[in-house]
């Protein structure tokens, strides 16, 4: 189910704004509310005594006026009387008159004193009424009728002045409330001898009193009261005086004069009812209002709150009051309260409404721009923001959203192509490390056919591209090696360490002096060394018919010699190659015998380094290697001995990791396994002329292995090149010497050596002849060692003990095996 | 003799047989003197008999070659064996000249 927004104002800023607003106003309101419904109970309370107190004021007024006509046409009688004193009959005439004139009397009077008119008797005392239709004359005092004794006579007497009866019942007339107005009348000496007096209808007084009440009412919006004979109507009822306003008169003895309840009138005094509770604020109201004072004061009675307002009528002596229920005047405040709360409530209802519109319209672009936002991490960069037309807070946003989009799609383009580079670059340094790794031998054994060594290499890369190599081949019965360390690390190194391998195998190619070698990789390399790199180089060229090894150091660490125990070989530092250009380095040279190991290595090997930054130096590798020549074990494998050794240097780093290249090589150098069957030789005097002796010597040496026509004269013409060769260069011309040839073969190989003792003269180390050059381009000479190259399996020149020695080698076909023993 | 020559008009022929080895390849470049003689003329070498050749034999040819290249002359060989042949493969000889086989 869907909660109602504005039950989760958390979840949204409308929502929240619209809560706090509507929570604040309501504060606000509420106060205000209070504090005005507190002023409007007060003003109220005021306005309806001020009400009340007016209306007393006027029903006063019309008091006054009927009593004022009254007492003044009393008083324009008297000369009239005084003047018909003697004619005591013309009195009645004029009561009779004043009558006539003045409609609201009632009755007149002239009472005089006993038998002031001897002739009259004790009760003179002419008096003039109306009745249904007329007004009548007549006597008033009789017997039975002793009227000297009576209130309206005996008090204005005794007072020396005129005085309002209390209201009474007439009960000779028409049984209604009347009043009767008293004047002592003096004659010249001042002695009273008459009272005059005027009886006034009270009827119309309680008739105001009510329409007043009505009046009151209606005011303070009691409905039910709208008319004096509604008003009757309700009069019966229980709550009336709990729920209306009304008033009374009393007199001046606290009786009744009029009052709502007509059975009270002149029946009940005021405190007959207000001594009937226990609370004696009303008495005191009570004896207030009979002492003639004004004022408002509040009671209790049967638990009902009431304000009195009280107030005296001057003339009579009488006071009147208005009783208001206090729940009228809480009916009234709490009914402005209800309009004042109705009108609140309905503007918080237009407030939130208001708010609520305008804070939505206000958030609506945050909205939209959270979809922007979500749709650009979502990675459509180009997502559209929302047209925002004010110029406020929005519109900034807007500005800075627009901002951040662009900076974004231009940060992810940059990081796009960032990472292409790099990716492509990652992508071309592997392939570098692929294609240096290529460049290493990497077949082992290299040369199976080969019994009298074994080579085994390897390259350990550190992490990235590095800078060591390793490299051997063979050529002329000559394995030239060498091992190295390009200073350095990285792409450079690599690309230094591509330089130095290919220098290595062209110079080697066609030179094999180890100095000659590392000088001329030097000198290529020092030329163009503008980066300052360089090259420590071990170059070994190990002569494989004698065990001759020639080597050439250059900075690098000397290599071990593996046999019964394990020596150093000895070196001489000279300096590393690609330092300085023309240095003479030195070459040195050792026999090696057969059963002899020569380990060479890197300094990725005594430098690996463990955690504890501790190296694994010369001494480990030493005792490594010791482990190996166990004096019965005569052969060392290469492959085992550099296993041993990758395991000793893994053992010893542990979790380290490998920091630099690791890179060995063992070269096994063992005795031929296989003796020759036979061998022959033959010496000649150099001299071509002894050429088809040579023939001979070789025919018969094919014949012997058992060779073909084809082969035979193959072998033919690569000795008669090889030792025409000899006798042509080898002694200077004119001098004699002999050229001896000797052939060993057994079932797989045929072996000759060329010797003679002329000048040191290698003829392997001619140029290869380009046999497709054209005609006119192709030298006369050199093809000689040219078809002795083509025809035999491998050509190795030597210098040893003062004589030219020349080894031609060639592998006999396997199906020849018939070889003649001598 | 190894080198058995006949000069015509405008053309030599030779045949060439037994072992062209260094000694009869030193003796034989007197007896080729008179295809040096006529170098600008179509030279054809029969080699039928031919059975060894040495570098030095090769010279001779090459000498022959070039000597006609620059005078306006060719060199035809025919007939070699299939040692000659391998010989001639080894040193590019086979491409240098042209030949023939009847």
């Amino acid at each position: 189910m869907k909660i109602p927004e504005i039950f989760t104002p958390n979840r949204n800023l409308s929502g929240r704004l619209t809560l706090w607003v509507m929570l604040t106003t309501l504060v606000v309101f509420g106060i205000t509310t209070y504090f005005t419904y507190k002023m409007v109970e007060g003003a109220v309370l005021e306005s309806s005594e001020e009400n009340a107190m007016s209306r007393m004021e006027i029903a006063n007024q019309h008091i006054n006026g009927v009593l004022k006509v009254v007492e003044t046409a009393v008083e324009n009688t008297v000369p009239e009387v005084e003047w018909l004193l003697n004619q005591p009959d013309q009195l009645y005439r004029v009561t009779k008159e004043m009558l006539e004139r003045n409609p609201t009397i009632i009755g007149s009077a002239i009472a005089f004193e006993p038998n002031y008119y001897p002739s009259k008797g004790e009760h003179f005392s002419p008096y003039a009424y109306r009745g249904i239709d007329s007004i009548y004359t007549k006597q008033l005092g009789t017997d039975e009728y002793e009227y000297h004794y009576m209130d309206w006579y005996q008090i204005p007497k005794l007072l020396n002045k005129s005085y309002w009866s209390e209201p009474y019942y007439d009960q000779g007339g028409g049984e209604q409330m009347m009043t009767t107005y008293s004047r002592p009348l003096y004659d010249k000496d001042g002695k009273l001898y008459a009272i005059m007096t005027a009886d006034v209808s009270l009827t119309w007084l309680t008739d105001l009193m009510k329409k007043n009440d009505v009046d009151f009412n209606m005011r303070l919006m009691i409905d039910n009261a709208e008319d004096t004979v509604k008003m009757d109507s309700i009069l019966q009822a229980e709550d009336f005086y709990s729920t209306h306003a009304y008033s009374f008169i009393i007199g001046r003895g606290s009786t009744y004069i009029t009052h709502p309840d007509h059975s009270r009138i002149l029946n009940d005094t005021y405190f007959t009812y207000s001594l009937e509770t226990s609370d004696t604020l009303d008495d005191q109201v009570g004896y207030e209002m009979l002492a003639g004072k004004s004022g408002m004061n509040t009671y209790t009675r049967d638990g009902t709150g009431y304000t009195l307002i009280y107030k005296p009528i001057e003339r009579t002596g009488w006071s009147m009051a208005t009783v208001i229920p206090s729940d009228i005047l809480n009916e009234r405040s709490k009914l402005i309260g209800a309009i004042i709360i109705t009108f609140m409530i309905l503007g918080m209802l237009i407030l939130f409404f208001v708010c609520r519109s305008t804070m939505k319209r206000l958030t609506k672009p945050l909205h939209r721009f959270a979809k922007s936002a979500d749709a650009i991490a979502n990675g459509e960069l180009d997502t559209p923001l929302p047209v925002i037309k004010t110029k406020d807070e929005m519109m900034h946003l807007r500005t800075s959203f627009e901002s951040m989009q662009r900076s974004l799609i231009q940060q992810i383009d940059e990081i796009k192509n960032i990472n292409e580079q790099k990716g492509r670059i990652e992508g071309e340094l592997k392939v570098a490390r692929e294609i240096q790794m290529a460049m290493l031998p990497k077949t082992f054994p290299p040369y199976p056919e080969r019994t009298e060594m074994d080579i085994y290499g390897q390259l350990t890369p550190a992490k990235e591209v590095g800078g060591d190599l390793y490299d051997f081949f063979l050529r002329d019965e000559k394995l030239y090696f060498c091992i190295g360390d390009v200073s350095g690390k990285g792409v450079p190194a690599s690309l230094l360490m591509a330089v130095t391998r290919s220098l290595f195998r062209n110079i080697a190619a066609h030179d094999s002096s180890p100095s000659q070698i590392v000088s001329q990789i030097n000198d290529a390399m020092a030329d163009t060394n503008e980066t300052m790199m360089f090259v420590t180089l071990f170059v070994g060229v190990l002569d494989l018919p004698t065990g001759r090894l020639r080597y050439c150091n250059a900075g690098h660490c000397a290599p071990l010699i593996l046999n019964s125990d394990v020596e150093v070989l000895p070196i001489i530092a000279n300096l590393p190659s690609g330092i300085s250009a023309k240095f003479r380095f030195e070459s040195q040279e050792t026999i090696i015998t057969p059963g002899t190991t020569i380990f060479l290595y890197t300094d990725g090997l005594t430098e690996a380094e463990n955690s504890q930054k501790e190296l694994f130096n010369e001494e480990r590798m030493i005792t490594v290697a010791k482990e190996c020549c166990t004096p019965n074990a005569t052969e060392i494998k290469p492959q085992q001995l550099i296993k041993k050794m990758t395991d000793a240097v893994h053992a010893f780093v542990c979790e380290a990791e490998q920091s630099d290249d690791l890179t060995m090589m063992a070269i096994s150098y063992k005795k031929e396994q296989k003796d020759y069957i036979f061998q022959r030789s033959i010496t000649l005097p150099n001299n071509i002329e002894t050429i088809p002796e040579l023939n001979a010597f070789v025919d018969e040496i094919c014949e012997a292995a058992g060779l073909d026509m084809s082969m035979t004269m193959s072998l033919n013409l690569a000795l008669e090149e090889a030792v025409v060769n000899v006798m042509d260069y080898a002694y200077p011309e004119g001098m004699k010497g002999d050229v001896t040839i000797e052939a060993m073969a057994n079932d797989e190989k045929l072996k000759f050596i060329i010797s003679d003792s002329g000048k040191p003269f290698d003829p392997t180390a001619k140029g290869k002849v380009d046999t497709t050059l054209p005609a006119e381009d192709r030298p006369i000479g050199g093809l000689g060692i040219h078809l002795v190259r083509e025809i035999m399996d491998s050509v190795n020149y030597e210098y040893i003990g003062g004589k030219n020695v020349l080894t031609l080698r060639k592998s006999l076909p396997h199906d020849k095996n018939n070889i003649e023993t001598i | 003799m190894i080198f058995n020559i006949q000069v015509e008009n405008d053309s030599v022929f030779a045949t060439v047989s037994g072992r062209l080895d260094t000694p009869a390849a030193v003796k034989a470049q007197q007896e080729i003197l008179p295809i040096m003689e006529n170098v600008d003329k179509e030279i054809t070498l029969d080699c039928k008999d031919l059975e060894y050749i040495s570098s030095s034999g090769l010279r001779l040819f090459l000498t022959i070659r070039k000597e006609a290249s620059a005078k306006g002359g060719k060199v035809i060989i025919k007939n070699i064996n299939d040692e000659i042949k391998k010989v001639f493969m080894m040193t590019g000889f086979f491409n240098l000249f042209e030949i023939r086989n009847d």
